[in-house]
């Protein structure tokens, strides 16, 4: 579960489009509450209840049926003269009510769309982010199933037929041109897929990752033109749920071990400081046997902490994890401590590296870590 | 020894219309330094003008006047003015005092101009004017207004103006004129003694026969030239 | 350092004569409130007019307009793919006006508040979108005040193609302009029936960034026929000229204050300096050199001068003040909203004023010192030499009047079409025209001086004596009134000519005996209340013999905007064009079978069309291309119209809405009984209005007056300053003469006689300048309507002479001067003589 998706209603609610600051005038939650109202649950949009039978390549495509969805691409990427990159890529599709209404006019739609691009250059020790919205109409942003692919304006995110990924996009002399190859089959997350996000009924998600993406292409910066190569993490997932009011926010890791292993692990942070129950993770073998883990199963402890100069947000960037169930003890460290999102939505998302021991053996590897609500 | 005035051949006349009458003609004259001397003649006789070209107020038409052997006609502006308010000393019949200038202010303008004092509060030009105020019996004046003083008192103002630059040459333009007998005489008494104790040439405009008494020399204007000189 | 006591004997002279320092003090400020005053209030309009369109813009830099029926929505998708614009936000701009009697205009923007980033209105959002809904809409809360609407409730509202019904869902920002609602762009499109289309697409693109000029040549790629990338401020600029009427306007009335306050000055300055001619004698006299005189007066002048000018700022932002409420109010009672009332402190014009205040002082001081420096001490202290030299001076005055005069009628002819060649031209006029004043008034004394005598004995000798004397200190004075009154002359004459003309040609344009019109007559719309049903029912109506219709487009390719009138005519309505060109039968014939169209006189003028040539519109498909068969006589719109028949209109165009109809009523028809019977056929929303013809033909004269009404307030501002300022002029020179005027007193003359003589004198020299004033006014007027008008609007008139304002004006310049005489007389009948006299 990626923390971001649940603040993403809130954004579009509080006035996208609005620059933050004091004359945004009323509080999230209470524009929220004067938006969503009665139909925050509302009956006409699909809830993930249960388990369901997923359907590739069908489901790597858009079910508008729920009212939230996304397409999360994050990695590490090396180029030929040395330098190296994290990249991310995401487009949210949201619905602001179930059905498309009738009208006249082609710009009357339902489903609005946000997109997120940061590129951080570690060689440069800098990180560029950017973002989009638009309404899903005109073509302007949308879908297709066939072939799958998904678009904001020139960003883009489309599968081909032989299962590779190309990516596409750019904005103030940033851009990236990718294709992404899945080495791995789909990890379906939680439960078969069925991601519970607390305990009550209907509030979880479909979730699936593909853990593992061999990456090349072009990345382009203000520093020229790189050739590059590297591993992604593409996550997809979709529901109709909203975050508790006592959820303060989330850390989400993407891990990927070069001993062919991957670990996915979410914590819910609660307002009294405890973490969420619901949290959880899942630890991939490198033969992509996925295995679920509890709360429980997993101990992070922050080791290190930065401050933003922008926003004086402290957010920790190293931590300890540990597995003792699976013989996992690794720290984990942000590759730039500067790769906080300031964006209309704040948080931070980055490159991390890995290195520590799994079973006796050591053990290193990159990925992705997220951060919301601090 | 240098003349303090010699005019040579000076010619001088007004426009007026189409006819230009002259009023001086080929005028000459030459008046030693510490002389006092009388300009008589009837009005309109041209003793003003004469005083006026003598002072370099007034340029002559032709003709050639030294003041204390400077040829005011090779001078022109500033040097000309520099020149006067060095050497001249001038007494109006309407005694021209600054309206808005005290007493003291008033004697104290030709130091100040002259580069002796700078400012009003030189303790030196102080002493010299409180000397001089003293001796023309304007001790109690310093702070008036000219027009809070009487007509004899305006005109020891304009003596005391006149000298207190010590020039070389005091031109007085009928200075008792205005003024009656009395006031007249005492006035001239005092003019008479400030200039010879300062040595310095007097030329004067008047009609007063008491006055053309006391010159060392008697100069009358007539059709333009000096018809009578007297020692 | 320079000697210390010329300054103090100098200082201490005003110091004695305070009326005169203040007087002339006062002098300096008119002449500088005047043109603070003016240029302000036009400065702050023209700046609550950028602002408002600007804020409408959003800070936009460029903009994607194209032909109706405006800008192809797929295009912005096309613009995103492709990369090149990632900011650019579409835009639906539509004027609604409130229904009811006192309808107000507000206008209506649709926005993707989605794709609105970086779009100025988009910051003033409010905090949630639930606008987004189906007729949300949001204002900001001046606004919703002004409607007596909260959020919750909801509001009707009428346009050319009918009416829209919005709720207003939150209260935006302040930031938001005034009058303005703001909806979902998919609510506008399909409110005002524009589905498929955008009114524009904003864009920001980085103008700064090297491939600036790639990117613009990689939109104009993508864009379809009639379509037009242009910057932002080409459309502003061009919408800019909605208020020229009012900027020429204040143009001109700031010229003419400008001149007015340079004379002031100067006339004050001057005074200051030469009533211490005699004390500058004596200093001479004494040994004060030329260059120590110069810095005692350029001292005193800056003195005087900045003293006088922070008193003008003062004042002159106090009376701009008061000006601005008067001129927004007229703006937004006759062009739209302005919502900004604040005085907008133009440097340059504070600057300029000051310039003027100081420099002009200064300036005026120079001629003193130039005379002082010339003069020999001798001649300075006398004053009859000084008067002779003045005389000299006026003499070269004016050969130096006649001079501009000849420079500023060359200018005239030169063959241009710019304004402000224009009024370059008529500053040169003027200041000739008002140099010419002080040599006609000298003349005319002279003359005047025996037959006076005969009629008043003594003191009319005497007083045509002292007038003509004292003008090389009252002749300034003169100059500024004669400017001032013919100031006030020249444009009351060109407003009561042009209201002449107005009225003649709404005479003859309005035909109808009845109109019908619907609100918002310059937008794309089809349908509208004014339907083919209803205008079918007219004309089934009994008593109507006919009906005609007017449709409007207003079409914006870059850098221009043309208004196209379609008309559905008869004949009586035909021959309401009143031809200035082309043969009325011919055009007739042809009239509903050829691609013909009368341009009206600005349209023609303007693009140098005449009768035979062709003009070229971009069209919904391809070009319209169109004969101009005639030119008419047109004062509704100066950037002009081109009216061609309704058929060729709409199939050029597509179908728009009815604007308004003419109805024409059988000769046996009452009037009553038919309006009666149409108003029962009107929809019951009040969107329709059905007017009588003189109910609309005083509309017309009412809104013409409105417009005017600012430059007649701003006019007698000016003129009453300058009356001021000559006031003071007099008064000073009164006050000075005290003196002689108490010698005459102690030689026997009367206080009535001494009254009587001043009396004369002062009412002599203001009615001398009233008189000169009168052809200065006429070259105003006619320099205003044959060359200011015609190059501003390209519109023609005859020039009507208001006789009465000839007399006030006569009156205003003799009431002036006399007014000035009256103090010094009193007190001269309050004072003994000798008191007078005492003085050294």
């Amino acid at each position: 579960m990626r923390g971001l998706a649940s603040l993403l209603a809130v954004l579009l609610l509080a006035g996208c489009g609005a620059d933050p600051g004091p004359s945004t005038g009323v509080e999230p939650p209470f524009a929220l509450t004067a938006v969503l109202g009665a139909n925050a649950d509302d009956p006409g949009f699909a809830r993930a209840l249960a388990p369901r039978r997923f359907s590739f390549p069908a489901d790597h495509g858009a079910h508008p049926e729920f009212r939230t969805e996304w397409w999360y691409v994050t990695g590490n990427l090396r180029a030929n003269d040395g330098s190296e990159f994290g990249y991310q890529l995401t487009l949210f599709r949201y619905a602001l009510s179930p059905e498309v209404p009738a009208s006249t006019s082609a710009w009357r739609t339902n489903r609005v769309w946000l997109g997120h691009v940061a590129i951080t250059d570690l060689s440069a020790r800098s990180h560029d982010a950017f973002e989009r919205f638009s309404r899903e109409a005109l073509n302007l942003a949308g879908s297709t199933a066939e072939p799958i692919a998904i678009w904001l304006d020139d960003w883009r995110i489309e599968r081909d037929a032989n299962d590779a990924w190309h990516l596409r996009a750019g904005e103030g002399g940033f851009t990236l041109e990718l294709v992404a190859t899945p080495r791995k089959p789909p990890v379906l997350q939680g439960e078969a897929g069925l991601s519970r996000k607390s305990a009550v009924p209907g509030n979880a998600s479909y979730y699936y990752s593909l853990p593992r993406l061999d990456t090349q292409g072009t990345l382009t910066t203000p520093r020229g033109e790189f050739e590059v190569a590297g591993t992604s993490w593409l996550d997809r997932e979709w529901s109709t749920s909203a975050l508790g009011a006592e959820q303060t926010g989330w850390d989400w890791f993407a891990l990927q071990l070069d001993d062919g292993s991957e670990l996915m692990l979410y914590r819910i942070r609660r307002a009294d400081g405890s973490i969420d129950p619901a949290s959880a993770g899942t630890l991939v073998d490198p033969t992509g046997i996925a295995r679920p883990l509890g709360a429980s199963a997993v101990i992070v402890t922050p080791t290190e902490h930065w401050r933003s100069p922008n926003t004086g947000s402290r957010y920790p960037i190293a931590w300890r994890i540990e597995l003792p169930s699976q013989g996992i003890d690794v720290t984990v460290t942000a590759r730039l401590p500067d790769q906080e999102m300031a964006l209309t939505l704040r948080y931070w998302e980055g490159a991390v590296m890995i290195s520590g021991q799994h079973q006796g053996r050591p053990v290193r590897g990159m990925g992705y870590a997220e951060l919301t609500g601090y | 020894m240098t003349a303090a005035i010699a005019l040579h051949r000076v010619s001088k006349s007004y426009r007026n219309g189409a006819v230009a009458p002259p009023v001086l003609r080929q005028l000459d004259l030459e008046i030693a330094t510490g002389t006092f001397a009388v300009l008589f003649g009837r009005s309109g006789s041209g003793k003003s003008t004469l005083l006026n070209i003598i002072a370099g107020i007034d340029p002559p038409d032709a003709g050639t006047v030294r003041i204390a052997g400077t040829d005011l006609g090779t001078l022109r502006e500033p040097a000309l003015t520099l020149f006067r308010r060095r050497h001249i000393g001038f007494i109006f019949q309407s005694f021209n005092l600054l309206p808005t200038l005290t007493v003291a202010e008033n004697v104290l303008l030709p130091l100040q101009l002259n580069g002796v004092v700078r400012g009003g509060a030189d303790p030196l030009g102080a002493r010299r004017i409180a000397a001089l105020l003293e001796r023309l019996g304007l001790a109690d004046r310093h702070a008036a207004f000219p027009e809070e003083l009487s007509g004899g008192e305006r005109q020891r103002v304009a003596i005391a103006r006149a000298l207190v630059h010590q020039p070389d040459v005091v031109l007085a333009d009928e200075p008792t004129g205005n003024l009656d007998l009395e006031t007249g005489r005492q006035v001239i008494t005092l003019l008479d003694d400030l200039v010879r104790d300062a040595g310095v040439t007097l030329v004067m405009a008047t009609h007063s026969h008491e006055v053309i008494g006391r010159a060392d020399r008697e100069l009358q204007i007539r059709d333009g030239r000096i018809a009578a000189v007297s020692r | 350092m320079d000697a210390s006591l010329p300054y103090l004997a100098s200082a201490r002279h005003l110091w004695r004569h305070p009326w005169q320092l203040g007087l002339g003090v006062l002098g300096i400020a008119l002449g500088v409130a005047a043109v603070v005053a003016i240029q302000t209030t036009r400065a702050s309009v023209s700046h609550a007019f950028d602002a408002a369109t600007a804020a409408l813009a959003g800070g936009a830099t460029h903009q994607i307009i194209a032909a109706p029926p405006g800008v192809d929505e797929q295009l912005l998708a096309r613009l995103r793919r492709a990369g090149v614009a990632p900011r650019s936000t579409p835009i639906i701009e539509r004027t609604v006006t409130t229904l009811g009697d006192a309808a107000r205009t507000l206008t209506v923007l649709g926005i993707d508040p989605f794709a609105a980033r970086g779009h100025a209105l988009a910051g003033a959002m409010p905090a949630n979108l639930a606008f987004l809904t189906r007729q949300g809409a949001y204002a900001n809360a001046a606004t919703a005040t002004m409607l007596g609407v909260a959020p919750g409730d909801r509001l009707m509202l009428g346009f050319s193609g009918g009416t829209i019904a919005l709720e207003l869902v939150a209260i935006a920002a302040d930031t938001l302009p005034d009058e303005l609602l703001v909806v979902d762009l998919a609510t506008a499109q399909e409110a005002f029936g524009l589905a498929g289309h955008l009114s524009r697409i904003d864009l920001l693109l980085d103008t700064g960034a090297d491939d600036s000029a790639e990117i613009e040549r990689r939109i104009r790629a993508l864009l379809p026929a009639n379509h037009w990338l242009v910057a932002a401020g080409t459309l502003r600029a061009t919408l800019g000229r909605l208020t020229e009427a009012f900027h020429a306007n204040l143009g001109a009335l700031g010229l003419l204050a400008l001149l007015v306050g340079l004379f002031l000055v100067y006339n004050a300055q001057s005074f200051l300096v030469r009533q211490r001619r005699e004390l500058f004698g004596r200093l001479r006299t004494l040994g004060v050199t030329r260059a120590q005189l110069a810095r005692v007066v350029l001292f005193e002048a800056l003195l005087f001068g900045s003293g006088g000018t922070a008193l003008g700022l003062a004042l002159g932002l106090v009376l701009a003040r008061r000006l601005l409420r008067l001129a927004l109010q007229t703006i937004n009672d006759l062009y739209f909203h302005l919502q900004v009332a604040e005085l907008q402190l133009s440097v340059p014009v504070l600057l300029g004023a000051a310039l003027l205040g100081i420099g002009g002082t200064v300036l005026a001081a120079v001629p003193a010192i130039v005379e002082a420096a010339r003069a020999s001490p001798r001649q300075l202290a006398s004053r009859i030499a000084g008067e002779r030299t003045a005389a000299k001076v006026i003499r070269r005055v004016a050969m130096f009047g006649a001079l501009l005069i000849a420079i500023g009628s060359a200018t005239l002819w030169l063959p241009s079409t710019s304004m402000q060649l224009g009024l370059a031209a008529l500053f040169l006029l003027l200041l000739g025209g008002a140099l010419l004043v002080p040599p006609l008034v000298h003349t005319a004394l002279g003359v005047l001086q025996a037959p006076l005598g005969a009629l008043c004995g003594h003191a009319g000798f005497q007083a045509t004596r002292a007038a003509r004397r004292n003008l090389s200190r009252t002749g300034v004075a003169a100059a500024a009134l004669a400017l001032a009154v013919a100031s006030g002359l020249g444009i009351g004459t060109m407003v009561e000519s042009f209201r002449h003309a107005v009225d003649a040609w709404l005479g003859q344009m309005l035909r109808a005996d009845l109109y019908l019109s619907a609100p918002g007559s310059d937008d794309y719309a089809s349908g509208g209340a004014l339907d083919d049903a209803l205008l079918t029912a007219l004309a089934s109506v009994d008593g109507v013999a006919g009906i005609t219709t007017v449709r409007t487009l207003t079409l914006t390719p870059p850098g221009d905007v043309l208004k196209l009138t379609g008309y559905e005519l008869n004949r009586r309505a035909f021959d309401g064009f009143q031809l200035l060109a082309g043969d009325r039968d011919a055009i007739w014939r042809r009239w509903q079978r050829e691609p013909i169209a009368l341009a009206s006189e600005p349209f023609a003028r303007k693009r140098r069309l005449a009768v035979g040539d062709r003009i070229n519109l971009p069209a919904r498909a391809g070009t319209l291309s169109v004969e101009i068969a005639g030119i008419y006589r047109d004062y509704g719109n100066g950037r002009g119209t081109l009216a061609i028949d309704r058929a060729l209109l709409e199939n050029a165009f597509g179908p728009i809405a009815t604007s308004s109809a003419g109805i024409y009523l059988s000769a046996s028809a009452d009037l009553r009984a038919v309006q009666r019977a149409i108003e029962a056929l009107l929809p019951a929303t009040g969107l329709l209005h059905l007017r009588p013809q003189q109910a609309i033909r005083d509309a017309s004269l009412q809104v013409f007056d409105r417009t005017f009404l600012i430059a007649g307030v701003l006019r007698d501002v000016a003129t009453v300053i300058a009356a001021i300022g000559v006031f003071a002029g007099l008064l000073a020179l009164a006050l000075e003469r005290t003196r002689e005027f108490a010698t005459q007193r102690a030689l026997g003359q009367t206080r009535a006689a001494l009254w009587w003589q001043l009396m004369l004198e002062t009412g002599l020299l203001g009615l001398l300048a009233g008189l000169c004033a009168l052809p200065l006014g006429g070259l105003i007027a006619i320099v205003l309507i044959d060359v200011v008008n015609v190059r501003a609007f390209g519109w023609t008139m005859a020039i009507t002479i208001p006789w009465p304002m000839l007399g006030h004006g006569l009156l205003l310049a003799l009431g002036a001067a006399l007014l000035a005489g009256c103090y010094p007389a009193w007190r001269l009948a309050a004072q003994p003589p000798a008191a007078a006299l005492r003085e050294e």
